[in-house]
């Protein structure tokens, strides 16, 4: 058990237990939000930096979501490098983390990251002091400049974000793993619990996901699959697994065997 | 500025006041937690909005942490 | 005993009535005209099996004795008043257009049949069969016998003339400045009418059903401040030959669902915004519905619109009702029935007036206690 619950995610120097990091958005009510997140069992939960509603009817996600979590700032919306600068700067005044996911969409329909402003607000946003996790392509070439820049890990896609349709290019996400030197985390695509799985086994550190629970038809139970996903893919990956063969091997001894 | 646009509306400065006064003014609390102000796209941190002052024809922007993935 | 009760909608009109049948004493504060709020701008579908969402599925139990006894109710009111509600049980339909939709309408079906409601499939020839006006190239549907529609701004009318015949003071125009709370039991409100003068309504029992309004009483301690939140929803109406109706079941279509009127308007609705209580009719919202109608509908094109409007359905944080006592005595909850108001009228009233009666809270309503979210205590 020692050697298991030793196991921990560092990111910056910072440890966490958990491997799963969880978004905020797109849960049908707030209280499965709060169920959803507390079930997942994450430390950090993603948020977005908005505009203050000024109506005083609406209770505050991060007043009810507490000092529970680390809240991990989003540049979404952002779609050049000074906004990126001003939104992560905003959340390190409102939130107290120089921590920042950042994230500029190059393309409405796809979502794909902007590779070349992820590179140029990385290289800015790590001068400026930011632990910077960004949210990039399944592709080796970019992460490894990111992380030349300074980032503190690399967050590639698995599929667009929303799509559900898991991890499309396994290999790229392996070659990563593989080269970064960095923690990978798996960010979008994630559509149900053996995708989260798969992208332990494929060696990443952790699993960041928000769709797949926020709009299951039980996201509360959506929350302890993924985490439950998140552990058994981790352990699988440092259990060492089998090779795949293609022939069979009998499991069950050949000798003794009745009637010989 | 183009922080996309989120469940607030935009805040406008119509004579010279402190942050604080502008917040107050909004009905927003100043001392209410997970706040951050902006101002011409360049932080105002909490300990200057009692002196900072605004002038009409500023870009504020008031945030808070909001639902995000 | 006096009972104040905040906030003049079917919740607080129904409660007060039932109240007033019984004898007790209990006056009725409403900001402005009676029901006019989400009590009106809603479309009195009586949708307790079709309408169940998998995260609501502990709301199912209340919502089905609520429609049991609504031709109860309907008739009761009908007797007391001499007016028709408009109660009609012919069942309700909801429809798959395209092929996603259907495959959609599949798993919201098996959710259906796992909760063992009565709701059957049907193929889009059977669809067509019993609503020939329908899209003709949709691919199926699913038919829930036991719902229905009753005719909401007819069941305000109704409540307001039954509450005065029953002898409940109905003070319009009058707004609730504060509850008045000491040693930690209410002891009445502090109420100001249109010429602004300020009075104090004593009382033993304060009934807050104040819908989207409900957080902003003041005067509640802290722990009681009311995690409800305006959730605004932009209607329309059209007008159909009541001779020649283009549609007689209540329709739920993937964008929006159809309410036929035995006097031929056609109710569409509706947007689900997180807007305050803005009040604005927009674009978006008029085209959203519009199209989402004509899709299944496509014969409304030469009907004229008749009436556009908004409402504010009061959410709570886990969208279900907040009903019965608090750690204030004498403060009652009837609040947070989100887009179930009419629906759940006559379980809330029968419910909240017995739990007033009795002292203790009736079992129905134990689950939606506010107590369920003190886990979640804002920082």
């Amino acid at each position: 058990m020692t050697a298991m619950s030793e196991d921990f995610l560092t990111i910056a120097g910072d440890t966490f237990a958990s491997r799963l990091l969880i978004g905020t958005a797109g849960y049908p009510n707030q209280q499965t939000m709060l169920d959803s997140v507390s079930l997942s069992g994450a430390e950090i939960v993603t948020v977005s930096i908005r505009r203050i509603s000024l109506d005083p009817y609406s209770e505050s996600m991060v007043d009810l979501l507490g000092d529970r979590f680390r809240l991990l700032p989003n540049t979404a919306g952002c779609a050049t490098v000074k906004d990126a600068i001003l939104t992560a700067e905003l959340g390190r005044e409102a939130l107290g983390t120089n921590w920042v996911k950042l994230e500029i969409i190059g393309d409405r329909e796809t979502l794909y990251p902007d590779a070349v402003q992820l590179l140029a607000a990385t290289e800015e946003l790590v001068k400026l002091g930011f632990i910077v996790l960004p949210y990039c392509n399944d592709d080796l070439v970019t992460c490894l400049k990111l992380v030349d820049l300074g980032a503190a890990a690399v967050m590639p896609l698995g599929s667009p974000i929303g799509s559900g349709r898991g991890i499309a290019n396994p290999i790229a996400i392996e070659q990563i793993v593989r080269r970064s030197g960095v923690p990978v985390i798996l960010d979008a695509g994630i559509g149900t619990a053996s995708d989260a799985t798969r992208a332990m086994e494929l060696g990443c550190a952790a699993v960041l996901l928000n769709t797949a629970v926020a709009k299951a038809d039980n996201p509360r139970l959506m929350a302890r699959a993924m985490r439950a996903a998140v552990e058994a893919g981790r352990h699988a990956f440092r259990a060492g697994r089998i090779p795949q063969k293609r022939h069979a091997e009998a499991s069950s001894p050949q000798l003794g065997l009745i009637g010989t | 500025m183009s922080l996309k646009p989120g469940p607030g509306g935009a805040i406008t400065v119509e004579v010279p006041e402190t942050i604080a006064a502008l917040l107050s003014r909004h009905a927003i609390d100043p001392g209410i937690r997970y706040l951050a102000v902006a101002v011409n796209g360049v932080v105002v941190r909490r300990a200057e909005w009692t002196t900072h002052m605004a002038r009409k024809g500023d870009t504020i922007e008031v945030v808070r942490p909001f639902q995000g993935g | 005993m006096r009972v104040a009760i905040i906030g003049g909608g079917v919740i607080g009109l129904s409660i007060a009535w039932r109240l007033a049948q019984l004898g007790v004493t209990v006056s009725v504060f409403e900001t402005g005209i009676c029901g006019r709020e989400a009590s009106w701008a809603a479309a009195g579908m009586l949708a307790a099996h079709i309408e169940t969402e998998p995260t609501e599925e502990g709301l199912l139990p209340l919502a089905r004795e609520s429609q049991r006894l609504w031709p109860d109710f309907a008739a009761e009111l009908e007797r007391a008043t001499g007016l028709n509600v408009g109660y009609r049980a012919e069942g309700t339909m909801m429809v798959a257009l395209t092929r996603d939709d259907a495959e959609k309408l599949r798993f919201t079906h098996d959710l259906h049949r796992r909760m063992d409601l009565p709701i059957s499939w049907l193929s889009a020839a059977e669809v067509l069969s019993r609503e020939p006006y329908l899209n003709p190239r949709l691919s199926g549907g699913v038919f829930s016998p036991l719902d229905g529609q009753v005719d909401n701004r007819l069941v305000v009318a109704a409540l307001v003339k039954a509450c005065r015949s029953a002898g409940c003071a109905i003070n319009e125009n009058t707004r609730v400045d504060r509850v008045d709370v000491t040693d930690g039991r209410v002891a009445g409100l502090h109420v100001q009418g249109d010429d602004s003068v300020s009075a104090f309504y004593p009382a033993d029992i304060v009934v807050m059903a104040a819908g989207a309004w409900s957080r902003a009483i003041q005067g509640l301690p802290t722990r009681s401040r009311l995690p409800v939140r305006p959730v605004k929803g932009q209607m329309l109406a059209l007008r159909m030959d009541p001779l020649a109706p283009l549609l007689r079941h209540v329709i739920w279509a993937p964008n929006c669902y159809l309410v036929p009127r035995l006097d031929g308007r056609l109710i569409i609705g509706a947007t689900t915004e997180e807007r305050g209580f803005d009040r604005s009719q927009t674009a978006g919202g008029t085209l959203a519905l519009l199209d989402g109608a004509w899709r299944a509908l496509p014969g409304i094109e030469e009907l004229p619109i008749e009436e556009m409007w908004c409402g504010f359905r009061p959410g709570s944080r886990d969208d279900l009702p907040i009903l019965g006592t608090t750690d204030t005595e004498g403060l009652i909850l009837a609040t947070g029935h989100h887009r179930n108001g009419i629906l759940l009228t006559p379980i809330t009233a029968k419910a909240i007036v017995e739990t007033i009666i009795s002292g203790t809270p009736s079992e129905l309503i134990r689950p939606f206690s506010l107590a369920r979210f003190e886990a979640t205590v804002p920082a």
